[in-house]
């Protein structure tokens, strides 16, 4: 009799937290999976991930570089936003804001994370360029890529920095001088408005396209407009 | 059953006009300012979208060819796109490595999907009617499945070695085929938990550049840096069919809706017919410039060419 009764009851507990979830009463938890790798070499690398909410711890866990940067965190809950904290000593503090999709379809979700080195010398390639060709002005859209790069420079005081611009080719030494010295001050200038001490950055224009990324020589497959690349060079840490 | 008696109307259409010299009429519809990359007809055969080395995404009409909607908004390139299999969106990759949605009927941008650590260079949405689903390739060498009604990540495929070219979802919506510089194919399961490649196809000997499914899934088509292109059956993954089609690269092909008639265009200039099921060359053509990327309405009546000089060409066959 017992049996019987404890068998109902569970299958009524059952339905009723079925029937809650679908009423959104009980959130699914959501995992987040991925990989976090190094910008710069982009070698997987161990690092601390904490999830915070409203500035509360909610859960952390490690990535790892043994299995390729993998990491995964769990206790999420849909239709929540979250934010990480990536630690790793001799890097940058990042902080990524994430929000998990409200819905009960999945159980899991997929990020991958650059971490960057916090070492003088280090040069940081901006990952999409914000410029147009022959261009200095930012062009419009070009925030949500720089977003995340000046919440980093905010989180790290401490690092001063170089901006280095290169040009898009090899026809005006003292144009392309020009065009770099406007396009580093442009960097400069977005870095600043968003709360960026001036102190901490300097500029290097260039008069010819970056040695270590030159333009291409040859017609191959897709993905050969040019567009000199920006570093962002940690002077100090 | 409709839908087979279809299938052998078209084949026996493009058999006869075949055999009987087909003649095609070249015509220059109008231009991007820069290379077109990538060109995909929508389902209805009513539209075709190209995107371009100048960073934007147009949409034609076919037959006409009139220009309907620009869209602006990535900040690289448009490596490659997709309609959606309800026609309602596209879905663009770009060198800004973000995977972008639009709005066929307005241009507007609907969705940013940022998650890629390079540039992305291909791209495919799921060809169901919901079209929920992205798949989208990278430098980074990853292949991502999107949400993109959620604007969500939810699965992140590693498995290549090098760069990810290109990427299909099957009709069928069960698989994603990969391809990637490291010379494979690789066959994903879509459904959510199944992370590893249910198969890997390694035949080539040069960079894959594309792969596509027929509408009925049961083949794929693949092409590579060399100017090969391969048949295989699906889903067993055993190649049916190897041959030399092209002296370049051949960066796109394209089925016709009898699932064995094959469309492929070359930087050599060329775009051809082939039959699939024996490698026979049905028709060619030098269009004396690059071709970067080729699509075709479902009889091959209209064969649209995306071009290096920034053209958007149909071949129009003529009766």
């Amino acid at each position: 009799m017992k049996l019987k009764f404890s068998i109902i009851a569970i299958a009524m507990i059952s339905l009723l937290a079925n029937d809650l979830q679908s009423q959104g009463f009980i959130q699914t938890v959501v995992s987040l999976t991925g990989n976090v790798f190094n910008q710069v070499s982009k070698q997987p690398e161990t690092t601390a991930l904490i999830v915070t909410k409203n500035d509360r711890r909610v859960t952390a866990t490690r990535s790892r570089a043994s299995e390729n940067g993998y990491y995964y965190l769990t206790g999420l809950k849909a239709g929540e936003s979250y934010e990480i904290k990536l630690k790793k000593k001799g890097f940058m503090d990042q902080l990524v804001s994430i929000q998990v999709p409200n819905t009960d379809k999945y159980t899991e979700i997929s990020k991958d994370f650059l971490i960057m080195p916090k070492e003088a010398g280090v040069k940081l390639p901006l990952s999409v360029p914000p410029f147009e060709y022959n261009k200095s002005k930012l062009r419009v859209g070009s925030d949500i890529f720089l977003s995340d790069l000046y919440e980093t420079l905010a989180l790290n005081p401490s690092v001063k920095f170089q901006i280095i611009s290169f040009p898009d080719n090899n026809k005006n030494k003292n144009e392309n001088t020009e065009l770099t010295t406007e396009r580093a001050n442009s960097l400069k200038d977005y870095f600043t408005k968003n709360g960026i001490d001036v102190t901490r950055i300097s500029i290097e224009p260039n008069n010819s396209t970056d040695p270590n990324n030159p333009p291409p020589t040859e017609k191959a497959a897709k993905g050969k407009r040019y567009i000199g690349k920006s570093y962002i060079k940690i002077v100090s840490i | 059953m409709i839908r087979t008696i279809t299938k052998y109307i078209v084949l026996a259409v493009i058999v006869v006009t075949s055999a009987s010299a087909v003649e095609y009429k070249e015509r220059t519809v109008g231009s991007h300012d820069d290379e077109v990359l990538g060109v995909f007809v929508n389902e209805a055969d009513s539209k075709v979208a190209t995107c371009s080395l100048d960073e934007t995404i147009k949409i034609w009409s076919i037959p006409e060819g009139k220009e309907l909607v620009t869209m602006t908004g990535h900040l690289g390139q448009v490596n490659n796109l997709s309609f959606s299999g309800n026609d309602k969106w596209i879905a663009s990759g770009s060198g800004d490595h973000t995977v972008r949605v639009w709005d066929v009927e307005t241009g507007e941008q609907l969705k940013i999907l940022k998650g890629h650590t390079d540039q992305v260079i291909g791209v495919y949405f799921s060809q169901d009617d919901s079209s929920t689903f992205i798949a989208s390739t990278s430098f980074d060498k990853t292949v991502k499945l999107w949400d993109y009604r959620l604007g969500s990540e939810i699965k992140t495929l590693r498995d290549h070695t090098e760069p990810t070219n290109n990427v299909a979802y099957s009709y069928d919506g069960k698989y994603i085929a990969s391809c990637s510089d490291d010379k494979s194919i690789k066959i994903w399961s879509t459904d959510l938990e199944t992370k590893e490649p249910i198969m890997t196809l390694l035949h080539h000997e040069a960079p894959v550049l594309t792969v596509l499914y027929s509408f009925d899934s049961k083949k794929l088509v693949s092409s590579d840096q060399d100017g090969v292109i391969k048949v295989w059956s699906m889903p067993d993954g055993k190649l049916l069919k190897s041959w030399k089609a092209h002296d370049e690269l051949v960066q796109d092909v394209s089925f016709a809706f009898d699932n064995t008639t094959i469309v492929s265009a070359s930087l050599d200039k060329k775009v051809k017919l082939w039959d699939s099921e024996n490698a026979k060359l049905l028709w060619e053509h030098n269009a004396g410039v690059e071709i970067w990327s080729v699509d075709l309405v479902y009889d091959a009546s209209t064969i649209i060419l995306g071009c290096a000089d920034g053209t958007v060409r149909y071949l129009e066959k003529q009766k």
